[in-house]
């Protein structure tokens, strides 16, 4: 009896679920060690990146926005849907396709459309959950960002908020 | 055309021309170009020394609010203020001190270095018909300095003028000293200033970091008076500030970006040669501006100097059968050279201007009722980039002007006016090189400028109409003025600059550049009402302007808002002056949010300005104006950040002869 109680204790947190709710993406770190960050003081665009999973499905929401002092005004909106299923240990398989991008100027649409950020073909993903923390990498995809420059793969650092 | 061969043929024709003339008379105050400018024509509009005193400037803005014809974009940090007159920037109009030219622009400053305290006048051509003898795409400004015979009284020549003010949104200090004597046939004047100012306070409720600076101000004028007709003046001027601008004066980026911040001394030094023979006036000078940053952090350092050398000639001929014709020639010589730790500064690129002017403006009253009026300009200009690929950029245009003007009965006239005006581009504009911005390394690349060796000068083609009635009202003790004018300036090549962003994932950075636009054009009307009953003065202006760039559609984003002013003035014996100021700004929502412009919609405004000015018997005069009373939170627009929140200001002027 011990022995199947600990055994269920022990499937249950080796193969977690991501907990459903809204999560706040502080950063994008590269296997490598590199560290993409979303927002600094220096930087003149600020990005704001919510993931939303619920019924095995994700909603990311991308905001970027110029910094009062920049001298240009960029406003833009992204957001990515896609869906995904639990297979392995702490692994998914699923997608992020890209839904809709509006920036206040055309060129600036086309750029981030350009860009997909977010955006994941079908394939396989690793996440690792801790308390409020959520870490997702997508190995199998080739939007890589920067971390392909020097092999990496980029890791994206969640904070659940809601 | 080669500019000599130009000259000769110019001098031929004057010589030619001007069989006759009458006796000249010399008269002290004006340039001889402004004395070609009826004063009830409303392209033209002017500044006086009382208003001056009355507005205890400390900026070109505070100076500015004098009017409804001219207004500046890009404050409130004074670094970056800059005129705008009819819609058009600083570097499409010409800026003037005394016929020298202020030829200091970087991408983001229009630094000119004022000595406030010497400005007696301030005259504003509003297009290139009411200019003769300045080159621009519309209209100009030219700030007159004082000359030392504008400290004598009667037959006091003698003596100290002491000056001190402070204003509170900024804690400013403000001290001057003059000395000025005459001695036989010299008049001369020393002239000391010191500023010392903190970061201004915004009306809304924030301070403004960086906005603190120190000026210092050191001038002479020497005036020889040969006679009754003829001068010889020697102008030697010094000014320094320091200040922590950011980079940007206009913005405002956080205070601990070290790349962003840095420390700056501003200089600039004059020296000018002047000779007055009658109606003909003869400049020589050197100018030299200096801009020098260090940032913060790394301690880079950076330097843009321009070094102006120009001379002019101006002649004014009155001729039988009442013609007046007014004559000149000018020559600029720019020299442009920016540092970056000793090595080329590509958003400053090294280079040189040279501009060739002559003109020749024609008056005629065919009767009592009618005048006609036409000019000829000739402008030819040669841009050399030193090290730089890009070819030297040379052209030359002529410019021509017409007008009419009708008294069509006592107090009724209507004008009529068409004029041409001509703007080439600057050494900047060609051959600017070097990174804008960086990318965010994410989803943008790096933005590059690019030099344009095509970019062609700016033209325009102006049409005025105006209507004006002056008549005593009631009886002889008062005055009733009403001026209205109709504009159009129709553009060709319109200069402006045109950004092109890229991803990360495409092959090339973006790039900025000057291109021309085919086509744009403005409009607008300025109207005047003017009503004077003994020593009491109330003068309503209204100003509207509208502009398009016709090649894209797009609206000309910086236009000036709708402006209604209000001016009320009573004198109280002739030492006691008292005066409100209102001035309503309609919203200005003509912008391009769907570009890369800054430049967004701006809010209706109200503002309203009060003085008092008393002078006493013994020599002292005290001054206190109070502007934005209610302390409004507004913000002009073409500047993206608020302006001064209410400030008192006050000013201690003593004058003692000995």
């Amino acid at each position: 009896m011990k022995f199947l109680l600990l055994l269920f204790v022990s499937i249950q947190f080796a193969y977690a679920d991501i907990p459903e709710g809204k999560y706040l993406l502080n950063k994008i770190v590269c296997t490598t060690g590199k560290v993409i960050k979303l927002d600094s003081k220096e930087k003149f665009v600020g990005y704001k990146v919510y993931l939303t999973v619920k019924d095995l499905a994700m909603t990311m929401t991308a905001k970027a926005k110029s910094k009062g002092w920049a001298s240009f005004i960029l406003n833009c909106d992204q957001r990515n849907k896609g869906k995904f299923s639990y297979v392995g240990d702490d692994q998914f398989e699923g997608y992020l396709s890209l839904d809709k991008v509006k920036c206040n100027v055309k060129m600036w649409t086309g750029i981030v459309k350009k860009r997909k950020f977010g955006v994941h073909e079908q394939g396989l993903a690793n996440y690792k959950v801790n308390g409020k923390k959520l870490i997702i990498t997508h190995f199998e995809s080739e939007n890589r960002y920067s971390c392909a420059d020097e092999g990496g793969i980029p890791q994206y650092y969640y904070t659940k908020v809601n | 055309m080669n500019f000599y061969k130009t000259l000769f043929i110019f001098l031929l024709f004057s010589n030619m021309t001007f069989a006759e003339e009458l006796e000249e008379v010399f008269i002290q105050d004006k340039s001889v170009e402004s004395e070609a400018v009826n004063e009830d024509n409303m392209s033209f509009d002017s500044i006086n020394s009382e208003q001056l005193k009355d507005s205890q400037a400390e900026s070109m803005d505070d100076i500015f609010q004098q009017t409804s014809s001219v207004t500046t974009t890009g404050g409130p940090r004074s670094n970056s203020e800059a005129p705008q007159i009819r819609g058009l920037d600083a570097k499409k109009i010409f800026i003037y001190v005394d016929g020298v030219k202020q030829s200091f622009r970087t991408d983001h400053s229009t630094m000119i270095p004022l000595n406030l305290d010497l400005i007696k006048a301030v005259e504003i051509y509003k297009s290139p018909f009411s200019n003769i003898s300045k080159t621009s795409l519309g209209g100009g400004v030219q700030f007159v300095t004082k000359d030392p015979s504008d400290f004598f009284s009667d037959n006091k020549k003698r003596g100290l003028n002491i000056n001190l003010g402070t204003q509170d949104a900024n804690f400013s200090k403000k001290s001057a000293l003059t000395f000025f004597n005459q001695a036989k046939k010299w008049d001369y004047f020393v002239y000391s200033g010191y500023t010392d100012a903190d970061d201004v306070s915004l009306s809304d409720g924030s301070t403004l970091p960086n906005s603190a600076y120190r000026d210092q101000n050191i001038t002479s004028k020497l005036v020889y008076n040969k006679n009754k007709n003829t001068k010889y003046k020697l102008t030697v001027d010094y000014f320094k500030r320091d200040d922590t601008v950011p980079i940007n004066p206009t913005l405002n980026p956080p205070t601990d970006i070290d790349s962003l911040n840095g420390t700056n001394i501003n200089t600039r030094q004059l020296f000018k040669l002047e000779y007055v023979f009658g109606k003909r006036n003869f400049t020589l000078y050197h100018n030299k501006q200096e801009q020098l940053k260090e940032r913060n952090g790394d301690g880079e350092k950076e330097s843009r100097i321009v070094k102006t050398y120009g001379t002019s000639f101006n002649y004014h001929k009155k001729l039988k059968y009442k013609i007046d014709v007014y004559t000149g020639i000018e020559s600029v010589k720019d020299e442009l050279d920016g540092k970056r730790s000793n090595a080329d500064l590509e958003s400053y690129p090294t280079g040189t201007s040279q501009l060739h002017s002559a003109y020749t403006h024609v008056e005629k009253e065919v009767t009592n009722e009618l005048k006609l009026m036409l000019g000829s300009r000739l402008d030819d200009y040669t841009l050399d980039g030193i090290n730089s690929d890009v070819a030297q950029n040379h052209s030359s245009y002529v410019s021509n002007k017409f007008g009419v003007s009708l008294n069509t009965s006592k107090n009724t006239t209507l004008s009529l006016q068409q004029s041409q005006g001509f703007n080439a581009p600057r050494v900047q504009d060609i051959y600017i090189d070097g990174l804008h911005s960086s990318g965010d390394g994410f989803i943008f690349r790096d933005n590059y400028f690019i030099p344009n060796e095509k970019l062609k000068p700016e033209t325009s083609l102006v049409s005025e109409i105006s209507f004006s009635y002056q008549d005593n009202l009631f009886s002889i003790e008062d005055f009733l003025s009403f001026k209205i004018q109709f504009h159009e300036s129709r553009i060709k090549n319109y200069i402006l600059t045109e950004r092109i962003d890229r991803s990360v994932i495409d092959d090339e950075d973006g790039t900025t550049q000057f291109v021309n636009i085919p086509k744009a054009i403005t409009a607008g009307v300025d109207l005047m009402l003017e009503y004077i009953y003994l020593d009491n003065e109330i003068k309503i202006t209204y100003s509207k302007i509208r502009g398009k760039n016709l090649t894209e559609d797009l609206n000309i984003q910086d236009m000036p808002a709708d402006q209604y002013d209000l001016f009320l003035t009573k004198l109280f014996g002739s030492d006691l002056k008292v005066g409100i100021h209102f001035l309503w700004a309609q919203e200005q929502n003509r912008t391009n949010p769907e570009t890369t412009q800054r430049t967004e919609k701006t809010e209706e405004y109200l503002i309203y300005n009060a003085f008092i000015s008393k002078e006493f018997k013994n020599g002292l005069s005290l001054a206190t104006r109070v502007e934005n009373i209610s302390g409004k939170e507004y913000r002009r627009h073409g500047s993206f950040l608020k302006e001064k929140a209410r400030d008192l200001k006050i000013n201690i002027n003593y004058k003692y002869y000995f």
